[in-house]
Parts: C-alpha cells; structure tokens; sequence
C-alpha cells in the first residue's frame, strides 16, 4: 500500500502545474455558493420561514457545505480513464506490477488533497466570513470527518465504475453525465433529502447517493444528534463502501478481459 | 533456457462494419453487422534468455498487439502464452515485475513533472533498492549524460530526450524482458544511433532479453541477431539474419551510369531490350536511379551477371558501373511483398 503514496505525491505536484486553474475553480465555487444563497433566500421569503422541518440558515449551511464538498470530489478521473482507453496509453498504467484500482485511487487522492486546500477550504472560509452561517460544533466534528472520507470513497467508487465502462464503450459522455445529475439530484448536492416528497425519500435512503453528500452533511448541521444515530449513519457508509469497492472488483475481472489497446 | 513460449496464439477483435457518410454513420447506429479481425492468427514462438528478437513485418501486421499480449494487457483469443514461466495476462502483477515495456508512441512519464519524479516513483512502485536504482542511473549518466536532463519536466523534452529517458525508466528495475516497440520511430539518425548503442550495452551488461519492434532496418542490422517476420497476423520467417541474407542471396545489384548514352536510354527500354535478349522475364528488375544511373537488379539463378554486364557494355556507352550486394532493406521489403508466400 506504502508504494502507492508516491503516486499521490506525483498527482498533487501535477496539480499544481496550471497554476491559473486554482483560481478559476475557486471563482467559479465562489459564484455558486452566492447564486445558492440568494436562491434559497428568496424562496424562503415566499414561502415561510421554515420548509421541510429546516430553517434558511440550515438549509444554505447544508447547501454550502454540499458545494464544498463537491469540489473536493470532482476530479474528472472517469474522464481521464476514458481518454487513456480512447488514445491507448492505459497500456503503460496496465503494464505496471500494480493494482490498477488502488492505483487509481492514490491517483485519485492527490487530486482530492489539492481540492480540499485549495477549494473546499477557502470556499468554506469565504461561507463563514461572508454569510457567517453558524453551525453547532462539538462532537459531530470527528463523525464528520470520518464521514466525509467514507463518502470521498463512495464518490470514487462510483465514478471508477463509470469509468470502466470505457473498457467496454471508450467515450462515457453520455454515462458520465448521467452520473452527474443522478449524483447531484438523489445525493443532496443541490436539493437537501428532506425536501423531496416521503415516497421518493424513502427510495433514495435505499440508494448509495445520499452516502456521499446527505450523510456527512446531516451529522454537521442537524442540531443534536446521538452519538448512536451518527454511528448509524457511518455503518450504513461503510456498507455501501465495501459493497461498492466489491462490485467494482467483480467490474473490473470483467472489462480488463475485453480492453482494447488502441493505436500501434 | 526459454524465456518466452508463444503456442499458436490468436488474438480476434470484433469490429462493426461501418458505412460511409451521414447516412452510413447513422445507420451503424443501429447495426448488428460485426465482423471478426484476426489481429494474431496463430503464432508460434520460442525466444532464449539474452537473445535479441527483431520483430517486423509491414503496418498492421500484428506485431504490436503479439506484444500487448505478451506484455499481459491483452488476453489472447487462443492459445498460450508463458514468459518467465508465468501466464502473462493471468499473473499480472508476478509477470510484470519482470518486464520492462517501451512504446514509441507513448511515454510512461509524468508529463507535467520533472523526469526523476517519475524515475523515483517507478522506484518506489517496483520497490527497487537504492543501491541498484543508483546503479542504473550511474550507468545512465555515463551513456548518455541523463543527469542533465533530471529536472526539466517532460513536456518540455524533445521527443530523443524523452526516449531516451523512457528506455532509463523501463530499465530501472533490472527487468529480465523487455518489449521494446518501435523504440526509434521519429527520431534523428544520431539519436538513433546513441539509442541503439545504449539497448546494445544494456543488452550486454544485464542480459536482459529484448524484442523488439521496429521499421528501420538499421536497429535490426545493428541489434538483433534473429528476425521474426510477421505479416497479416503470421509468422513467415523466423530465422538468422544471415540467413535471410542467403534466401535471396543469389540476388545483386548491378548499377550503370548512361548519362553519356546518346541516346537517353529509359528504364522501359533498357528492361524491354535485355528482356528481349535474354528471354527471362522477372530475372532482372530495372530502376532508375538519379544522376543517369540505372540499378539492374539481378537473380543470379536465372542469369549470370557478367553476361548482363558485357551485353550491356557492348550495346550502350556505359561511363561508369558498381555491383552491389542486395540490402537488407531490400530483402525485408521483398519478404513483405510477398517472396515467401
């Protein structure tokens, strides 16, 4: 496992390559964060000050959060693996004494360490100072971060899987996107859980997206939780994680049979 | 010892069969129409430890992909496939530690960092020790200098420095095969040149086994003592490269200058006369070479050369001659054309 970590190091060092990207990432979290606040003000206004049980301030606290946590798990690997299937260079990963899932996975982490400093941190500083949301910290901090990395592994999960599929189609456009928006409406990212109707809510507590942006943000914002129902929430990560992580191990047997090395 | 085994190996691709244009396109949307491509079909091979291989045969013939396979990326259709007695695409990671694999057209570096970024994290991926990873790097330095080229981050290499730095990183871990696929594609003939030097002495002082794919006909002539001809997914000579020579050893080449021919003689009328004369179709081939030369290419099993030669002193004003031993060049391209089918 030790041997991976140099594969992180190499990730993040390339990250810092196209210094001007940071900023224009940065900005366009920023704007969205912004455009969420008002949104969500303005509905609140029309409405009352409750909806679903949540006050504003909780729901923008949620919704801020979401964004933040959204930049650190974009990185594009399902992209990235698609492109070494389309123009071949996935023969130089694959002919390595390596595990390509945890390879990719270390990969993966240097990109997620880069975000969370320089998106996810900033982003957060610039809710806080900004919009100066208040949030009840205590105990849930430790459950947080644990459930913040079970979800990162989820989310990594996920768009592995999709980006096997590219063993199988070479361009995931059209599954990639898909992802995306499921990932973005059935997880929380940009509408809290609570406020879908009950029957759909209870069909998305079955489903592993609410592992990755519901679950983390639920144990940071709700007022008063037990440790007993924190622990719930992080079992039911766990689960998804490893049933997930073995799903796409079966996945992978499969499509690495069929891989095709395009070019010469 | 055998380090490789090849047992009548296939590899197939399915593909769709495409039609042409808009319409075509959208209608192989829809398609069910495949057809099987037998990229490799049925290639049989034994290679020894230390030897190096030259694999060539025309574009597409399946070279590349009998590397894939044999790399372990690729599953072959059929057959069977051992190197180091390990099932390359079943042992993955045990076979991989020891191949190393060069592709031309790729690089495994980290494009946007430094060179030894990569270098030291191959180190760390094969978990190679530090004294026999600065070995190799000493030895590197002393062929090619590589040292000056540790910091400057690859994108900004030139493709010869990249290669070279690509061979440095697919030797790191002293692995016992290496596929080396058209390792000189692109590049200047002095750089080919200290790239072929280099695989020589790497070759020497680790006995690594090498195969090695390849157009250029010089890295085969300097580098490998054994050729594997393959063509349309099969072998069709695998052999001494001497002893290609000698298949069509009773070819040479004549060459006349009749630039003072008064008569500015044409090729079609130079083959048709000696055609005419000595009755042998297809023994003599004629060129036109540049500066009013003309390369006679001759089969001497048919016809001698010295009677070509007199007749054509006699009937033409020769200013100058040459006679050539045919080029490997040459052979391979005939291989190619078809002369062992």
């Amino acid at each position: 496992m030790m041997r991976y970590l140099g594969v992180t190091r190499n990730a993040m060092m390339c990250g810092f390559t196209y210094r001007l990207q940071f900023i224009s990432s940065l900005l366009g979290n920023l704007v969205l964060i912004v455009v969420t606040y008002f949104l969500w003000r303005s509905i609140y206004d029309h409405a009352s000050p409750t909806l679903a049980g949540m006050s504003f301030e909780q729901t923008f606290a949620y919704l801020a959060l979401a964004a933040a946590l959204a930049s650190i798990f974009r990185t594009w690997m399902e992209w990235d693996m698609s492109r070494a299937i389309v123009n071949g260079s996935v023969v130089m990963t694959l002919a390595k004494p390596i595990d390509y899932q945890t390879y990719l996975f270390f990969q993966n982490l240097g990109a997620v360490i880069n975000n969370f400093a320089t998106l996810a941190l900033p982003s957060i500083v610039f809710v806080v100072a900004v919009f100066g949301i208040h949030l009840d910290l205590g105990v849930n901090i430790p459950f947080f971060a644990v459930a913040v990395v079970l979800a990162g592994c989820i989310a990594f999960t996920i768009d592995y899987a999709v980006g096997l599929m590219s063993f199988y189609t070479e361009i995931i456009w059209g599954l990639s996107t898909a992802k995306d928006v499921i990932v973005m409406l059935c997880s929380g990212m940009v509408i809290p859980l609570g406020f879908y109707p009950a029957d759909l809510r209870r069909v998305l507590e079955w489903l592993p997206f609410r592992a990755i942006y519901d679950v983390p943000l639920t144990i940071l914002t709700s007022r008063g939780m037990t440790v007993a129902e924190c622990g719930h929430l992080l079992g039911l990560q766990l689960a998804w994680a490893l049933a997930g992580t073995l799903a796409v191990k079966m996945l992978y047997r499969c499509a690495i049979r069929v891989v095709t090395v395009n070019g010469g | 010892m055998k380090v490789i085994e090849l047992d009548n190996v296939e590899k197939h691709f399915t593909m769709l069969n495409r039609h042409e244009g808009i319409s075509g396109a959208i209608r192989d949307l829809f398609s069910n129409d495949y057809r099987t491509l037998k990229a490799v079909d049925g290639i049989s091979m034994a290679i020894e430890a230390g030897e190096t291989v030259g694999f060539v045969g025309p574009n597409g013939a399946g070279k590349s992909t009998t590397i894939k396979m044999m790399t372990g990326v690729l599953e072959p259709t059929r057959g069977t496939i051992r190197v180091n007695g390990l099932t390359p695409h079943r042992d993955r990671k045990k076979h991989m530690r020891n191949i190393g694999v060069i592709f031309g057209q790729r690089t495994q570096l980290w494009w946007e960092l430094p060179v030894v970024e990569s270098f030291r994290l191959l180190r760390e991926i094969y978990q190679i020790d530090r004294e026999a990873y600065d070995r190799t790097i000493e030895l590197f330095v002393e062929l090619v200098r590589l040292d000056e080229l540790f910091s400057t981050p690859v994108r900004f290499l030139s493709l010869g420095q990249r290669m070279v730095c690509d061979i440095a990183a697919a030797f790191l871990h002293c692995p016992s095969v290496i596929f080396l696929d058209e390792p000189t594609i692109g590049l200047d003939v002095s750089v080919k040149s200290k790239i072929r030097s280099l695989i020589k002495t790497l070759n020497e002082t680790n006995a690594t086994t090498i195969i090695l794919t390849t157009h250029d006909v010089n890295d085969i002539e300097t580098l490998c003592r054994r050729i594997i001809v393959i063509d349309k997914g099969r072998i069709i000579f695998d052999g001494d490269i001497q002893r290609v020579s000698k298949l069509f050893g009773a070819y040479r080449t004549l060459k006349v200058d009749l630039s003072e021919s008064h008569a500015g003689v044409t090729e079609d009328q130079l083959r048709s006369r000696i055609q005419a004369k000595f009755a042998c179709n297809g023994a003599v081939a004629v060129d036109r070479v540049d500066g009013g030369w003309m390369a006679l290419t001759i089969d001497q099993d048919a016809i001698g050369l010295l009677e070509i030669l007199s007749y054509v002193l006699a009937e033409f004003r020769v200013k100058d001659v040459k006679i050539e031993e045919i080029a490997t060049e040459s052979i391979i391209r005939r291989i190619y054309e078809g002369a062992l089918r």
